[in-house]
């Protein structure tokens, strides 16, 4: 028995140890405070903290949290070039993501980032709610609002993402969260961020 | 219990299944009789009866879920050939959900829930193909395979845990190799079940084959696109299904055997299909999967182009957007306008594609036409400042 239970706690570990590998998580806590975001591509001040997970879903791309992914998550991209995908491309054989053409119509971009957002979190749900002109940072852009669920699961998600090109790149943040409590919970302090960030 | 006239009949269809190859037509088709309908399986004992409870609670969940299309027409529509695929005493003992899901798939769990993807919905071609997937599915479920799938990796985990334990020896990469070998029979033994509900039904058998060559297809185009290998050719070690080419042999064998006539309903399905196909096929685009999906386009299409299929054909080069796919776009979205399309999506998509070409003022021309048809879409407010910008 003594042997049995060894087995047990030496494969607990060793779980754990695999379960830490691919988390591989720093995490950064966001002031309230101008911040440098994506590897410079934007700065912006939020009015309240966030945390920045290590892993970047891009390039130049970075995603904070508040409560975790399940519960409320921003992703910001930016300086895509023509030819280069929103989130980073991981394999070109099985799930390859369509690409930014600088020639792209504002509906093109708002098509772009659908397919890029569903591909990259395997998501086979996506509605549109609206499609409009709107800012990023003081540049013209879309406001796309758009719902999506996950399989199994009774939630309605929502996101509300803005894209605008500058000087030929494609800039994107994005938000989502739970309808139920979490979207109008940071909405209103998201939506700041994405009228004040600077665009670099 | 078996009353002893059905048992009489499955002993007689054993026989008669193990008879020479020098029958007749007639002969060959009573080998296909449906052995008698029981009921469906109830679990026995304390796993089975948790492993049951699992599958209640995952189709709770999947009674709330907004992945579950909720549209009565099709659910009476799918139910419907469902029941004329095994029969009405079998088809009660499923619950089908249609799940919006763009993959070319279906299942059925023990409990009897069934799911079909709207990617499946979307790729068949008639009733009678997508009867013969319902049927394979519909086979695992009479056969208990995910009963005794549990049971086998419950067995054979146990055997990895004490071997572990006793010797230090890891079979876990042999415990994997069996878990997916026994899958593979499985398949196997459900697709020629599945050849006999189709053989009994009004559906021709060949129609089972058919799809098996049509997805390997679809799957070459993918491959050449994406340059990786093809695949489905060959069955290998860890595949958990026999490779699409074996079953299309096997089944076509099958066909042959049954020799029997049947009708594939192409035009009940695509009438049925109309109104839905457009949706399905955008989740299709949404993937990034050009060749596929002008595969599954072309197939559908076949030698008969409706307007449907013009719009479709639009929006997938329109959303590639080269300049040639853009010339092509428009052309498409043209020909379902001149050819009588409903569907305001046509003029949306030529808008679109005449505005990405550089010709703003004819795209805005489109663009109009289709907000005066959907006035409150959820893309007005950008197509009108689009449009405003044209004119400007």
């Amino acid at each position: 028995m003594k042997l049995h239970g060894g087995i047990i706690i030496a494969s607990t570990v060793a779980a754990m140890a695999l379960l830490s590998v691919p988390a591989n998580a720093g995490w950064k806590r966001i002031e309230v405070e101008e911040t440098k975001i994506a590897k410079g591509a934007m700065y912006a001040t939020p009015a309240s903290e966030w945390n920045r997970w290590s892993r970047r879903p891009a390039r130049r791309g970075e995603t904070w949290t508040k409560d975790g992914f399940q519960l409320n998550r921003l992703d910001f991209f930016g300086q895509i070039a023509d030819g280069e995908s929103i989130y980073k491309e991981r394999s070109k054989k099985e799930k390859p993501l369509p690409k930014f053409r600088s020639d792209m119509l504002p509906t093109d971009l708002a098509e772009l980032f659908e397919a890029n957002f569903s591909i990259e979190h395997n998501i086979t749900q996506f509605d549109v709610r609206s499609l409009e002109p709107a800012q990023l940072g003081g540049v013209a852009g879309v406001r796309m609002v758009y719902e999506y669920a996950l399989p199994n699961d009774a939630l309605t998600r929502v996101g509300e993402a803005r894209l605008a090109v500058s000087a030929g790149q494609l800039y994107v943040i994005n938000y989502t969260a739970p309808e139920l409590h979490y979207f109008d919970a940071s909405v209103d302090e998201v939506r700041a961020i994405m009228d004040n960030v600077e665009l670099k | 219990m078996m009353g002893r006239a059905a048992f009489g009949a499955m002993l007689l269809a054993a026989t008669v299944l193990g008879a020479p190859a020098a029958s007749s037509a007639q002969e060959d088709r009573e080998n296909f009789l449906l052995p008698p309908w029981t009921g469906a399986y109830e679990p026995e004992n304390i796993d089975e009866r948790g492993f049951w409870r699992e599958w209640d609670e995952l189709e709770t969940r999947l009674k709330h879920s907004k992945y579950v299309v909720r549209d009565p027409a099709l659910q009476a529509y799918v139910e419907d050939v469902l029941c004329e695929a095994v029969g009405n005493d079998r088809c009660t003992a499923a619950r089908i959900y249609i799940l919006r899901e763009n993959s070319f798939n279906a299942w059925m769990a023990p409990n009897g829930t069934m799911g079909v993807h709207t990617g499946l919905l979307m790729r068949m071609r008639n009733e009678a193909e997508l009867a013969s997937v319902l049927g394979h599915e519909f086979g695992h479920f009479e056969k208990r395979h995910t009963l005794q799938g549990f049971k086998q990796q419950r067995r054979t985990s146990d055997i990895v845990m004490w071997a572990a334990i006793l010797a230090g020896i890891d079979l876990t990469n042999i415990y994997t190799l069996t878990i997916f070998e026994y899958g593979r029979e499985q398949e196997r033994e459900a697709d020629l079940v599945g050849a006999r509900y189709l053989a009994v039904s009004p559906y021709p058998s060949r129609a089972a084959a058919e799809v098996w060559i049509r997805l390997i297809d679809e799957d070459d185009a993918r491959a050449e696109e994406r340059k990786r290998r093809k695949r489905n050719r060959h069955t290998r070690w860890l595949d958990s299904h026999p490779a699409p080419l074996e079953r299309a042999g096997y089944l076509a064998r099958a066909a042959e055997a049954a020799a029997d006539e049947g009708d594939y309903r192409a035009d009940r399905y695509s009438e049925v299909m109309e109104p839905y196909l457009l949706g399905f096929y955008e989740d299709q685009l949404q993937r990034n999967d050009f060749a596929a999906s002008k595969f599954i386009l072309e197939q559908l299409a076949g030698e008969y182009w409706r307007p449907i299929h013009w719009v479709m054909q639009g929006e997938l080069h329109r959303k590639r957007g080269t300049p040639r796919d853009l010339v092509t776009a428009e052309e498409s979205y043209r020909r379902a306008i001149n050819e009588g399309t409903q569907r305001p999506e046509a003029w949306r998509g030529l808008g679109l594609a005449l505005m990405r070409s550089g010709d703003r003022e004819s795209g805005a021309e489109a663009l109009t036409t289709y907000l005066e048809k959907v006035p409150d879409a959820p893309d007005t407010a950008m197509l009108e400042m689009m449009v405003r910008g044209a004119q400007k």
